[in-house]
């Protein structure tokens, strides 16, 4: 007998949310930009997660023989090496499938971050009116004060250079931006009578926030993530630039991009490919972003 | 009647796009309006009333409405044809129209004045600033807002409600226009205000000798102002006729249905409740506000929304809190139930001073007092499922979900609905509905007492009348106390055992509903029982009709 209603529960929940997504893909599907960039973000995805067996040479392996040559496009290309190689011989093709999932790996951890940090702090600030509210949202003006990437730079000069460092410093500058739009949404929610219905049925203030404000705060919160996740990958690249991101060997394109500096005039592609993969990522992403607020903001629907 | 109609419209239709729930928002509509008289077009939400108006003025959202075929004559002209430069010059000089809600109508970072001014400018007229002056301050002080200068120089956000109305009736009369739409102009007023405005429209309208096209749900009204009637369904006339006929020998039985629901003004002798109390209120003390003082800070405004408020309620008893908005009767209601703290004051449930009570000890208590809420559209959680909605009270006091989830199934049922509804999402169902579904949500509780805040204050007269039958037949069978807030007079007669009549924080007068309403001994009840729209007007016994 339970089972039975168990079951007949997942089936309501999954009819739900079929229905659900249903409505969500024909809004998302009319952004035609979203969609090319949905398609592109989802090849790279691909490619990132089977990087070792899509990639022909290790990122890392340095041909000698090879150095410095140029993609097949231009002349003197080589089949073997489509993108060409960089100034110690190692293949640019590899190096871009494995940095893509070195973006990837940013966009998430700081997105992760952001999302369950900047959610908790701007809950709790929008429930506890007062010296707690204050406090939160005034330390979040103060990093906020600051130029995004300065802050950046100056928690990786303290934390020390490397990757995970770059991530959490990222991480830290977006936070403000999390926590305060989940302020406002929460705080226009809490306005309403539904809250003050679960109010008057007891309901804990841990179940007021999770349970019935959160899932009306996630709309905006969404599209946030996503236009933050390409940011992120732009921050990261910037920091890997400026030498205090992830270091060399690891072929995350920013590092790709400081390695090739130097070749910029007489060798502009080694330069040229990772900046191409970078722009078209960043594109793609916020293109996506477009279309989910299509797609889940419900004052941008279509009139039916 | 013999005069010459000022406005015809014959077999006009309106269409909708294709995905609505109908082909057309109005159809084959015809009829005539004559100067010097007012008519009232009457209908529930959505039957097209507001679009046909819109029609006249133009105002249709195109390109998504149309009109699909049908003519509006006026002034020799057919007003679906002509261009939109044309119907701009019509539009406020030779037709006027005032809306629903004054505060968006208005222009809020505009002083007044000078919105007038506009309406002057916008048309051209060949007349000095010094002129424009004069006739601004004559046409403001038409519309009876006492000191037109300080108003003139004044933005809508410092004037009342009522006194907005009357800025915007101002507006729209300026250019002398000789017809005047007026979608529900009243619906958003207090009922002293709607008395003022609906008494100004109607001596305007005598004064100038213009046809008035009233747009309006409320009978009441309708018995008040209308010289003819048109009622309308569903996008169709179904019946028009003299006011007196409609009102008294309604033939349609749409018309029948619609008038049989409306509740009637005097309110019956019922017997006195001699059962326990459930629920004293003693002193109830809300003030908003502090008064600040110290370096930079202003002596804020303090608002006294609760003064020494006190009340009993018992078992099988409602109580109506009626008043105006601003009277302080919606606080009471949610001081009493603890989602607003207040300041001194004792609300005593059998015999435990609530107010007192730590959170912790009140866990136990919120079983005992629920609520039901005016907006049927904000009380729901659009994300939660109504099964999920209705059973949160219960699973937080630890009731196992199978249980509460049965006990959900009989409850829709017992609200009239079918128990398919706890699988879906509140946007699926309507306001009636939805209202049914906070019923249900409330009963979950197993309550002693009921607050019902405006509840029914939302919804169409038929859809009212059904949900205020249900929380009857509810409060009987489960012998509830209930506390009735509610703004409405005519709904207040018919189901309240007792009164309490709030002004300012105060209950003026408290008492059997029957003495309240036939013997009132406060100015203030008297002055609310007189502005009650139709006072005069006997709500026909239907039943000896058919």
């Amino acid at each position: 007998m339970s089972e039975q209603t168990s079951n007949s529960q997942t089936d309501k929940i999954q009819s739900a949310l079929r229905a659900v997504l249903s409505s969500f893909w024909f809004e998302f599907k009319q952004n035609r930009g979203a969609v090319y960039g949905l398609v592109f973000i989802s090849i790279l995805a691909f490619v990132a997660i089977f990087a070792d067996l899509v990639a022909p040479y290790s990122p890392i392996e340095q041909y000698r023989d090879f150095l410095k040559l140029p993609p097949i496009w231009s002349e003197g290309g080589n089949w073997s090496f489509i993108f060409g190689t960089d100034a110690l011989g190692r293949d640019q093709l590899s190096r871009i499938i494995h940095g893509a999932r070195y973006s990837f790996y940013i966009g998430f951890i700081v997105i992760f971050f952001c999302l369950t940090i900047g959610i908790f702090l701007g809950l709790v600030s929008a429930f506890n009116k007062g010296f707690v509210d204050t406090f939160i949202m005034r330390g979040m003006d103060i990093i906020l004060a600051f130029p995004s990437l300065l802050m950046a730079l100056a928690l990786v000069a303290i934390l020390g250079p490397s990757l995970e460092n770059a991530m959490i410093a990222i991480a830290v500058v977006y936070i403000p931006h999390f926590v305060r739009l989940t302020r406002a949404q929460a705080l226009s929610e809490l306005g309403k009578d539904y809250v003050s219905s679960s109010k008057t049925m007891g309901a804990s203030s841990m179940r007021l926030m999770f349970v019935n404000v959160l899932p009306n705060c996630m709309p905006p919160l969404i599209v946030q993530a996503t236009m933050s996740f390409s940011s992120a990958i732009l921050d990261a690249a910037a920091l890997g630039f400026l030498g205090m991101g992830a270091q060399p060997p690891t072929p995350e394109w920013g590092t790709m991009l400081a390695d090739s500096r130097s070749y910029i005039v007489s060798d502009p592609w080694l330069m040229g490919i990772p900046g191409l993969f970078i722009l078209l990522t960043v594109l793609s992403i916020n293109l996506i972003g477009d279309g989910l607020r299509d797609g889940l903001d419900p004052k941008m629907k279509s009139s039916k | 009647m013999t005069k010459k109609s000022i406005l015809k419209i014959n077999n006009l239709s309106v269409s909708l796009p294709e995905r609505a729930e109908r082909p057309f928002a109005v159809e084959d509509m015809s009829f005539e309006l004559f100067p010097g008289e007012i008519l009232c077009i009457v209908g529930e939400s959505g039957s097209g009333k507001s679009m046909s108006s819109n029609a006249v003025m133009g105002l249709l959202p195109k390109p998504f409405v149309n009109i699909s075929q049908g003519e509006i004559l006026f002034d020799g002209k057919d007003l679906a044809q002509i261009s939109d430069k044309e119907m701009q010059k019509i539009r406020g000089s030779q037709i006027g129209m005032i809306f629903q809600e004054p505060m968006t109508a208005l222009n809020p970072v505009m002083k007044v004045a000078k919105q007038l001014e506009e309406v002057f400018n916008s048309h051209k007229f060949k007349l000095s600033r010094k002129q424009v002056k004069a006739k601004i301050i004559e046409m403001l002080d038409d519309v009876g807002l006492p000191d037109p200068e300080i108003i003139g120089s004044s933005y809508p956000f410092e004037l009342s409600g009522g006194q907005r109305q009357r800025v915007m009736i101002a507006m729209a009369l300026a250019l002398e226009p000789d017809i005047l739409i007026a979608d529900e102009p009243t619906t958003a007023l207090d009922v002293t205000t709607q008395a003022q405005i609906l008494k100004l429209i109607a001596d305007l309208q005598t004064k100038r000798d213009m046809g008035v096209i009233f747009i309006t749900h409320d009978f009441g009204v309708v018995a008040e102002i209308a010289d003819r009637v048109i009622v309308m369904q569903n996008g169709k006339i179904v019946e028009q006729g003299q006011a007196e006929q409609i009102l008294n020998t309604p033939q349609h039985p749409y018309t029948r249905k619609l008038i049989s629901t409306v509740p009637h003004l005097g309110a019956q002798k019922k017997p006195v409740v001699t059962t326990d109390v459930v629920v004293t209120v003693k002193g109830l003390n809300k003030i908003y506000g502090e008064a600040k003082t110290g370096l930079f800070r202003k002596p804020g405004r303090v608002v006294h929304a609760s003064k020494d408020v006190s009340f009993e309620i018992r078992q099988g008893e409602t109580l109506g809190l009626v008043g105006e908005s601003g009277s302080g009767k919606s606080t009471v209601g949610r001081c009493m139930i603890r989602l607003h703290s207040s300041n001194s004051g004792e609300v005593l449930f059998k015999g435990e001073d609530i107010l007192k009570l730590s959170n912790r000890e009140m866990m136990p208590m919120r079983k005992h007092i629920q609520m039901i809420f005016q907006d049927p559209y904000a009380s729901l959680n659009p994300r939660r499922k109504i099964g999920d909605i209705i059973t949160e009270g219960p699973t937080i006091h630890g009731v196992p979900k199978a249980k509460s989830w049965k006990r959900a199934e009989e409850l829709l049922e017992i609200v009239g609905l079918d128990k398919i509804a706890l699988k879906r999402y509140p946007h699926e169902f309507s306001g009636g509905q939805r209202q049914r579904i906070g019923i249900a949500r409330a009963l979950a509780m197993d309550p002693k007492l009921l607050i019902a805040d405006e509840a029914v204050s939302a919804l169409d007269v038929s859809v009212q009348a059904q949900v205020l039958k249900l929380l009857d037949e509810i409060k009987t069978e489960m012998h509830l106390a209930m506390l009735f807030v509610t703004h409405d007079l005519r709904v207040a007669a018919q189901v309240c055992d007792k009164i309490a009549v709030m002004k300012l924080g105060e209950i003026v007068e408290y008492g059997n509903t029957y003495d309240v309403f036939h013997n009132p001994q406060h100015a203030y009840t008297k002055s609310l029982l007189d502005a009650v729209p139709g006072k005069d007007w006997k709500v026909p016994d239907l039943s000896k009709l058919a």
